[in-house]
């Protein structure tokens, strides 16, 4: 089965932007990161609608309109940027009842 | 020994002479509070009791039913009680995003220094609270979140080491304190915080610059523009609660970058440093049309 990627945070989430560079907090961790304009995207893209790894690659490849030579490795960072995301708690991969963080 | 620092209120109880003699000398005309105020802070210095306190005289720091630190030496009270009441306000402020910062204003506008140990912060403010600028904190900018008011928590300013003969020669007419040797910081001294400043403790005011300071003899002393990113990640990684306030902290602190200038400002000596600074408050006051 395919994972479902998705933010389960996004409400919680304050972010702010100086430099194309991204400061997104995190209450659930109190921890402020640093993100990029890719990571950012990939956060907002999933907030939109959560999805599986290839509709990720898929959706990300036509909003940055990615040519066709450089589409297979683009899609390589974007899965390596989901699981790097999700290991900061940024986004779930839906193993476990993630609605339970979202602070009231 | 009821007294008041900034907007706290502590009851300190000691018969310790040597601690009593340097807070009146440091805190000079401190404000005597009437008794039935809510209190902030109890604190206690006392001589370590028993065989061991005759053998090796030591002093005790505590804190309602707290003893945070290890006995000093009996002669280090004086900068057991400032080191412990930093702690106080460190753990119990919660109300304030408290940022590890130095603290002075001019003409309304507050300039934050925010320097890790070692990098002459102390000194700096020291040398420019005897320069014009009225002194709010050495250590703490108790920022207030909702706001973006710094309220003053005017306490006298500790120079270690080469420092306190470096301000000494600075200004030679302020009041310190005696030196203490050997501490766990090193020697230590205290600088009076300025008789405006501790007059004028009500008075918050809102942040204009935040620089940066290192001290380095080899560098020219001037500013460098800081990026605004960089400073904001500098400043909430210097406070001290920073990830207990959450949400409100972050958005103070992006106000705070928002609204001040920011930059890093390498210095070889207080006199040249001074000068920089009086020149940004006053290209400020002139693009303000004097205002």
């Amino acid at each position: 089965m395919e994972t479902l990627w998705r933010v389960p945070l996004i409400k919680a989430f304050s972010r702010t932007c100086w430099n194309d560079e991204y400061f997104l907090f995190n209450p659930a961790s109190g921890y402020t990161h640093v993100l990029n304009q890719l990571s950012i995207d990939i956060i907002d893209l999933l907030a939109e609608s959560p999805c599986g790894t290839r509709d990720a690659q898929s959706r990300m490849i036509d909003t940055w309109r990615i040519d066709a030579d450089e589409q297979a490795g683009f899609a390589q960072r974007i899965e390596e940027h989901l699981h790097q995301l999700c290991y900061l708690g940024l986004i779930s991969d839906g193993t476990f009842d993630d609605t339970l963080l979202i602070p009231r | 020994m009821l007294f008041r620092t900034g907007p706290f209120l502590t009851r300190l109880e000691s018969s310790l002479p040597m601690l009593s003699d340097t807070l009146d000398l440091l805190y000079g005309q401190r404000p005597v509070e009437a008794e039935d105020q809510l209190i902030d802070f109890h604190i206690q210095v006392r001589r370590r009791p028993g065989l061991r306190g005759r053998l090796r005289p030591q002093a005790v720091f505590s804190t309602d039913m707290d003893t945070p630190f290890y006995p000093f030496p009996l002669d280090q009270a004086y900068p057991l009680f400032e080191w412990g009441l930093n702690y106080c306000i460190a753990m119990q402020s919660h109300q304030y995003l408290m940022l590890h910062s130095a603290v002075l204003e001019k003409n309304g506008r507050v300039l934050l220094l925010p320097a890790p140990p070692g990098s002459g912060k102390s000194t700096l403010c020291a040398a420019l609270s005897y320069r014009g600028w009225r002194l709010l904190s050495d250590e703490f900018g108790l920022l207030r979140p909702d706001s973006g008011l710094i309220d003053p928590l005017p306490r006298p300013i500790p120079l270690k080491n080469r420092s306190i003969d470096v301000f000494k020669a600075f200004e030679p007419s302020a009041v310190v304190g005696p030196t203490y040797p050997g501490t766990r910081k090193g020697d230590v001294a205290h600088v009076h915080p300025g008789e405006e400043a501790l007059r004028r403790w009500r008075e918050a005011a809102r942040p204009a610059w935040v620089v940066f300071p290192r001290f380095d003899p080899d560098e020219t002393t001037r500013l460098h523009d800081f990026a605004k990113g960089r400073a904001f990640l500098k400043l909430s990684g210097n406070a001290f609660n920073y990830p207990l306030q959450g949400r409100r902290g972050f958005h103070a602190v992006d106000r705070i970058i928002r609204e001040c200038s920011t930059w890093y400002l390498p210095f070889r000596n207080l006199d040249e440093a001074v000068a920089v600074l009086d020149e940004l408050a006053a290209r400020s006051l002139s693009d303000d049309g004097g205002s």
